[in-house]
């Protein structure tokens, strides 16, 4: 790569600063794409609209979550919304053909996304597959499970307390919302201060070096993948108290939005580094834009063209982020 | 390493060890005598489950099931091949089912709207399937960004262009010319299934006998090798992706001539047999290996699980579960064929 012409030389170092400046770049984005709306529509700068993008916001943030465990780790999972899915047919079915309380019927979604995250983890390390194809596959199984089941139809109308849960607010913040946030700090609490957590950067920065330290590596990975599996299910538990159904859907439209929210966040796509505020704050802003789009009556295909736009972005940020901090290793070096 | 691999003698016994029972061994010989011993392990399914079904079920041969499981074959294959140009280099392509709808939808377009002949309907839509998988290649090659995010961002870009600039259409009215090449047979085999066959072995003459083809699966092996061996590594990654796409386009061409109908939902169920065919027939997810007769066998494979569901009275959703577990039994297979590969080569 020739960087003859200053002006490229000059635009490289914004890209640069805009790369590297991590979660405050998301928030001047944020606030940016924040005022824009303001001004140009007199619907968005509402009380109730704020809660809307909360609400959507507080699945995008456990989502995001539950992609940036694995890729800490150095890995993928594709099978984050089969999951979702399974789980929402599993409380659905619970509550509505079992009659079981909203709690219990929770606690066994939970233990089932767990189980499945588990189970995926374990066929990764015993067979030393590719996550890819593990997850993919995994992935097929849970849905075909979730639509075999239920013949693809919803369980319609869960339990009216497990629904007020969906859309009850505390000082004006939705319930669901704050959820996510707690899940967001234990996470953050697990990867700055818990051996486990430093384990699952270490084991993405670099796994044999890992090894060597004396990471336990088969458990550590199953652990992983039964994390993600578990912050997918809670996903599924938020989105399905919002929506008072159970619908194997649950998690169809995920993929995309799970890979965005880390890595507009901060988090390496090649594992090692995480950040947990930078996911959260990618999961507002990506339901700011979704949200705004409706306001400037955007088509609504826009957000599909606009998300996949992003995600390039995202991932051209990270590939400056590795070009300058090559760059300056190569000064570090030369300089000592 | 393609079809004629050397090293392969040892391999089918340890890695189907129960494929080869005395009633098929005679079949098994012939296969290894056409297309190297290491297929037998994907032949002898196909012909077992053919012939068990056969058996089982005289609705299984009828004339309308043959013509519907070589329809269904035909795609996949070529859907197959599109995931194998990719896998040769290493890379996944996620945004096949993106570009075979974007090319179904076009064709419509063209065929009902811009009211185009058949003929160059079909070129353009052809045009434009390469041109979004060169799109993809160029961006993973140039700016050097993960081919994973890359091909994941670009499918939702895809199909929201499409959704922005044509909405959500089913275009019918697509002429006589092409449906009537679609659905027509000769004799017992649908059109299509040739089409797709001729497809298929253009691919494998490519793979087998061309320059370009040998430098694909040099890439896939090791691209620092490729590196050091002055090959246009660049170049060679935004060719596979081409390929990839011009091969998904085939594969909705295919779709909209059998159904004469353009709609967004071609493509759909495309991307995990995507995986699933290669996989099944030998092509290694890692780069550098890969079977284009074994692909076809794969989807023949794939093809005649769903249809003996469908005979049986298994809900297509159950299929959706087994099909995970056919990747993670193919996935094994690619574990121990690797294992294998690389003790007998050093």
């Amino acid at each position: 790569m020739t960087l003859a012409a200053p002006a490229a030389k000059r635009l490289l170092g914004a890209l640069r600063r805009i790369a590297t400046a991590g979660p405050s770049g998301v928030i001047v984005g944020m606030l940016l794409l924040a005022l824009a709306l303001s001004l140009s529509t007199h619907t968005f700068a509402t009380a109730e609209n704020f809660k809307v993008i909360a609400l959507g916001a507080a699945v995008t943030v456990v989502v995001g979550l539950a992609q940036m465990v694995v890729v800490g780790a150095g890995g993928l999972n594709l099978s984050v919304g089969a999951t979702g899915g399974l789980v929402a047919v599993v409380c659905g079915s619970l509550m509505n053909s079992f009659a079981m309380p909203p709690v219990a019927a929770v606690a066994a979604g939970l233990a089932v996304g767990t189980l499945a995250g588990g189970l995926t983890g374990a066929v990764i390390v015993r067979g030393a597959f590719s996550p890819f194809i593990v997850t993919l596959a995994a992935g097929s199984i849970l849905t075909g499970i979730a639509l075999g089941i239920t013949q693809s139809v919803p369980y319609y109308n869960l339990p009216d307390d497990f629904q007020a849960l969906g859309t009850a607010t505390v000082l004006g913040v939705p319930v669901i919302f704050l959820v996510a946030l707690g899940l967001a700090g234990l996470l953050g609490f697990v990867f700055r201060y818990a051996s486990f957590g430093r384990q699952i950067l270490a084991f993405g920065a670099n796994p044999r070096a890992a090894e060597l330290g004396g990471v336990p590596l088969a458990r550590l990975q199953v652990a992983i993948y039964a994390l993600s599996g578990f912050l997918s299910a809670w996903a599924s538990v938020l989105l399905i108290a919002r929506l008072g159904d159970g619908d194997p859907a649950v998690g169809r439209d995920w993929l995309l939005v799970s890979f965005a929210a880390p890595i507009i966040g901060g988090t390496r796509l090649a594992g090692g580094y995480v950040s947990v505020v930078g996911t959260v704050l990618g999961a507002l802003l990506l339901a700011i834009l979704v949200n705004g789009l409706v306001h400037w009556n955007a088509n609504v295909f826009f957000v599909q063209l606009i998300s996949g736009g992003i995600i390039l972005a995202a991932g051209g940020i990270e590939r400056v982020r590795e070009i300058s901090s090559e760059a300056s290793e190569r000064r570090e070096r030369r300089g000592a | 390493m393609t079809d004629s691999a050397p090293p392969a003698s040892g391999l089918e016994e340890a890695s189907q060890p129960e494929a080869d029972p005395p009633g098929t061994s005679a079949a098994g010989r012939l296969a290894r005598l056409l297309v190297g011993s290491e297929l037998v392990g994907i032949f002898s399914p196909v012909v077992l489950l053919g012939l068990a079904m056969a058996a089982a079920f005289p609705g299984f041969a009828s004339p309308f099931n043959i013509d519907a499981l070589l329809a269904t074959i035909a795609v996949t294959s070529v859907v197959g091949l599109a995931q194998v140009s990719v896998l040769a280099i290493g890379h996944f392509n996620l945004a096949l089912p993106a570009i075979g709808a974007f090319t179904g939808m076009v064709l419509g377009w063209l065929l009902q709207v811009a009211g185009l002949d058949w003929v160059a309907a079909v070129a353009l839509a052809l045009v434009l399937a390469a041109v979004l998988g060169l799109l993809q290649g160029m961006v993973i090659a140039l700016l050097r960004l993960n081919a994973f995010i890359v091909t994941l961002g670009l499918a939702s870009a895809y199909y929201g262009l499409m959704y922005v600039a044509l909405g959500n259409e089913r275009y019918q009215r697509i002429g006589t010319t092409l449906p009537v090449i679609g659905r027509g047979a000769a004799g017992p085999i649908p059109n299509i299934f040739i089409l797709s066959m001729l497809t298929c072995a253009v691919v494998w003459v490519a793979v087998q006998f061309t320059v370009p083809g040998r430098r694909l699966l040099a890439v896939g092996a090791s691209p620092l090798a490729a590196r050091f061996s002055a090959l246009p590594v660049q170049r060679i990654v935004v060719a596979a992706h081409a390929a990839s796409g011009l091969l998904a386009g085939i594969a909705a061409v295919l779709v909209v001539s059998r159904l004469a109908v353009g709609s967004p939902a071609i493509g759909q169920d495309w991307l995990l047999t995507s995986f699933a065919a290669p996989v099944l027939g030998g092509t290694i997810l890692s780069g550098g290996k890969v079977s284009v007769v074994g692909t076809v066998l794969g989807a023949a494979l794939l093809a005649m699980i769903a249809n003996a569901l469908v005979i049986v009275g298994v809900s297509q959703y159950w299929y959706q579960a087994g099909l995970g577990l056919i990747i993670l039994g193919a996935a094994s297979l690619d574990r121990l064929r690797l294992r294998l590969l690389t003790a007998g080569r050093l």
